[in-house]
């Protein structure tokens, strides 16, 4: 029986950069990324995951590297969240308005796990890798 | 009092290069550290022309430290320097890492040399 969030999911990635600051709503003025989290936790997504580039190129077609420290002052941003369609489309809008520059990807995806750490061990079976038969056993034997 | 000169020429060589550095980057791209190169160059020639100037010169040591120790301490930057060339070293850039430190090496003793060849130069001082 499938858990309540495998299947298929959108993934929505959304590439900033790391001095963007949010435009609009109730994080106006916070660091975006910091906006986004807050914002999607309070949306009760399932997951969101930030990540730090360490080089690249945007719209405004300016470089931005750790390597030279007078370009490493604004590093891309990569903001990761797995989410319904449904759910994503909805929040949309806001992100549009939150969001001053920046780039937003959606890409179908299939979840195949989707499980918080500590799992009790009777509680285990429904938390696993979708797809694995009954008799496969974690590790080999 | 000089605490106040050499935060005054401490700022203001950090905004010139800031500002200059960044507009090299725009100019020139980021496959080679020009922004860096090109300030601890111009500082160097800077330098170079004050130093004898300053000694002729009719200013207060205070003028002298905001122009030299601040401005122009500031305007540099080894640190920076010295990363890049570690950071083009990791990439594997070699060549790029060895023109970029002999590069800076030479050519800011060139350009201090210059600075000074100048100052002696227009003011006639000995040499």
């Amino acid at each position: 029986m499938p858990h309540r969030f495998t299947g298929e999911r959108t993934l929505m990635r959304i590439f900033i950069g790391e001095r963007d600051k949010c435009e609009h709503g109730p994080y106006q003025g916070l660091a975006l990324h910091e906006a986004l989290l807050r914002l999607f936790r309070e949306r009760g997504f399932a997951g969101v995951t930030v990540l730090r580039g360490t080089k690249g190129f945007g719209a405004s077609a300016k470089v931005h590297t750790a390597d030279l420290l007078r370009l490493s002052m604004d590093l891309p941003e990569v903001i990761e969240v797995v989410e319904t369609e449904e759910k994503i489309q909805q929040v949309l809008p806001e992100l549009d308005r939150m969001i001053d520059g920046g780039l937003i990807t959606l890409e179908k995806v299939r979840v195949i796990l989707y499980r918080p750490a500590n799992v009790p061990e009777n509680e285990r079976w429904r938390h696993r890798i979708e797809g694995l038969e009954p008799t496969d056993r974690e590790g080999p034997q | 009092m000089l605490y106040i000169y050499l935060a005054v020429g401490g700022v203001t060589g950090t905004f010139a290069r800031y500002g200059l550095s960044g507009w090299i980057y725009s100019v020139a791209g980021a496959s080679f550290p020009w922004g860096t190169f090109a300030v601890n160059l111009i500082g160097s020639f800077i330098l170079g022309f004050l130093a004898p100037t300053m000694q002729v010169a009719p200013v207060s040591p205070e003028v002298r430290s905001l122009l030299t120790v601040g401005f122009c301490g500031a305007f540099t930057t080894f640190s920076t320097f010295s990363y890049e060339t570690v950071m083009l070293l990791q990439e594997g850039a070699w060549g790029r890492a060895a023109l970029y430190a002999l590069g800076s090496l030479l050519l800011g003793l060139l350009a201090l040399w210059g600075g000074i060849a100048l100052a002696t130069g227009t003011l006639r001082l000995g040499g």
